[in-house]
């Protein structure tokens, strides 16, 4: 009895952090190349097997938030007109240059530095084949390959596999292990004067949000029924 | 307390700032020279409370881990050097700069200040000012006696006095550029003023490498785009509206907490 009650109250924890994920997708809808996050929700198994009058052998589980994933679908490409805008058509990351090692991402609104360097907003250099990229005086021209005129390239990683990336905030993603950074890659699409809008699906979220609010009353629901129940037998059996 | 409340929140203040540079964008679709703002957004730090890769219970590694976000900032509020449109007025000392460049203007603390609106007049004395007063630096008097100016699109200023067949040149208009506009800092009236960012002016006559040529008779108008701003504000709206639907919900669950003792 005291387990299910456990169990419920765990339900609601989970459903709780599926809700704080869900939240940070619906306040980052407007965020360029942003990706959602997704979360479900895991059963582990606690302990086995209540023995009852050898009949039933209830399995008491609690459930938590788990396998959540980053959710690397494309999102849809807006046109800006500024040509410091580069969109990824498609799989792939930029890398950028951090004070804390090599980051990735897909937030392509750059700008040029007083030293003429293509950085982020925050002033992180995007990195090339061979070191960071300078914008030619003449202006940025990239082609649809990630080229410049003058033999520059940008680099690329590979995010086909996002378990092995971590989100590190500022619209950049980290290894999620330093020793095994994403493999590079060569064949991603790049438009100029474009910017990946963010991929958070408002719909599913609303809907994912009710279901997140309802389940977690029913386990409330749960949890008073219990209650209710455990009363009764202290109170209502004893007085027999 | 329940974290998707403050993410909720900071998502409802960034889609705010984007309404705020939105309404200012289109408070100023008649501006001359005015670049449009566009607001940048970055996701906040990740908490993780399970690594992707590490053990599970059972004894193999998570696939995947756990990262919770706390939300959105602003990152910055870019502004967009694209050219405008031109309109023509006839007036002798309006002028477009069609490319890359800045007018310098001189302000009254003796520093410089750099505008892309080209909407100049006479002073009393006859110095080409700009509507507040400002004289275009290098300073350039038209002569009282004048009958018509004309402004080459390389700068040089050429008037005709009455009774005079030909004209003579009074000056030339030099432009400023910088490395990074996107980093000037606006200061209002039209005027920018050069950060660390922008880096420092660099100088050239209208039409050398890199700078753009001038028309007479034309001034630009704001590259705000109608369509592209109602789109903008229609998409912050309910970005916002979304965030307040998250506040609800966290409010409703911490409601039902509050309700588990009766």
């Amino acid at each position: 009895m005291i387990q299910a009650l456990y169990t419920a109250a765990s339900g609601m924890a989970s459903n709780q952090t599926r809700l704080d994920v869900l939240a940070n997708n619906l306040a980052n809808v407007g965020t360029t190349g942003f990706k959602q996050d997704l979360v479900a929700i895991d059963t582990t198994q606690l302990a086995n097997a209540v023995q009852g009058e050898g009949e039933y052998a209830l399995t008491m589980s609690t459930v938590h938030a788990g396998r959540s994933g980053i959710d690397m679908t494309p999102g849809s490409i807006r046109s800006t007109g500024n040509l410091m805008d580069l969109a990824i058509e498609g799989p792939g990351l930029i890398v950028v240059s951090t004070p804390d090692g090599e980051r990735y991402t897909r937030g392509g609104s750059f700008v040029r530095d007083a030293n003429g360097y293509l950085t982020t907003d925050a002033g992180f250099q995007v990195m090339g084949q061979s070191g960071p990229i300078r914008v030619p005086e003449t202006g940025l021209v990239i082609d649809g390959t990630g080229r410049l005129a003058d033999g520059q390239a940008l680099r690329f990683v590979s995010d086909a596999e996002p378990s092995r990336l971590v989100k590190a905030g500022g619209n950049l993603y980290a290894p999620a292990d330093e020793t095994t950074p994403p493999d590079a890659v060569n064949d991603v699409a790049i438009a100029q004067g474009q910017i990946e809008n963010s991929n958070v699906n408002v719909v599913r979220t609303m809907v994912e949000m009710l279901c997140t609010l309802r389940s977690y009353e029913a386990y409330q629901r749960t949890i008073q029924a219990l209650d209710q129940t455990n009363g009764q037998a202290s109170t209502d059996l004893g007085r027999v | 307390m329940i974290r998707a409340l403050f993410t909720a929140a900071t998502g409802m203040t960034a889609q705010q700032l984007n309404i705020d540079a939105t309404a200012n964008n289109l408070a100023n679709v008649n501006t001359t020279g005015f670049k449009r703002t566009r607001v940048d957004f970055q996701d906040l730090l990740y908490q993780t409370p399970r690594q992707p890769g590490a053990p599970t219970a059972q004894g193999t590694d998570a696939p995947t881990g756990i990262q919770v976000g706390s939300g959105v900032r602003p990152a910055s509020t870019q502004r967009i050097f694209s050219q405008g449109d031109f309109q023509q007025t006839d007036n002798p000392l309006d002028l477009v700069i069609e490319g890359d460049g800045f007018f310098q203007v001189l302000r009254p603390d003796g520093t410089t200040a750099y505008t892309r609106a080209g909407s100049f007049q006479k002073d009393a004395n006859g110095r080409v000012v700009n509507p507040d007063g400002y004289p275009l630096q290098p300073e350039i008097t038209i002569p009282q006696t004048a009958v018509s100016v004309s402004i080459g699109t390389d700068g040089s200023v050429n008037v005709t006095l009455a009774g005079s067949s030909t004209s003579q040149q009074v000056g030339t208009i030099d432009l400023a550029r910088f490395a990074n506009p996107a980093g000037l800092n606006a200061i209002g009236r039209n005027l920018y003023l050069p950060t660390a960012a922008s880096g420092n002016a660099i100088t050239g006559a209208p039409g050398s490498t890199n700078f753009g040529t001038l028309s007479q008779g034309f001034v630009e108008m704001s590259n705000v785009k109608v369509v592209e701003e109602m789109v903008n504000l229609i998409v912050g709206q309910r970005a916002y509206e979304a965030g307040s639907k998250a506040v609800q919900s966290a409010d409703e669950m911490l409601q039902l907490a509050n309700n588990l003792r009766r």
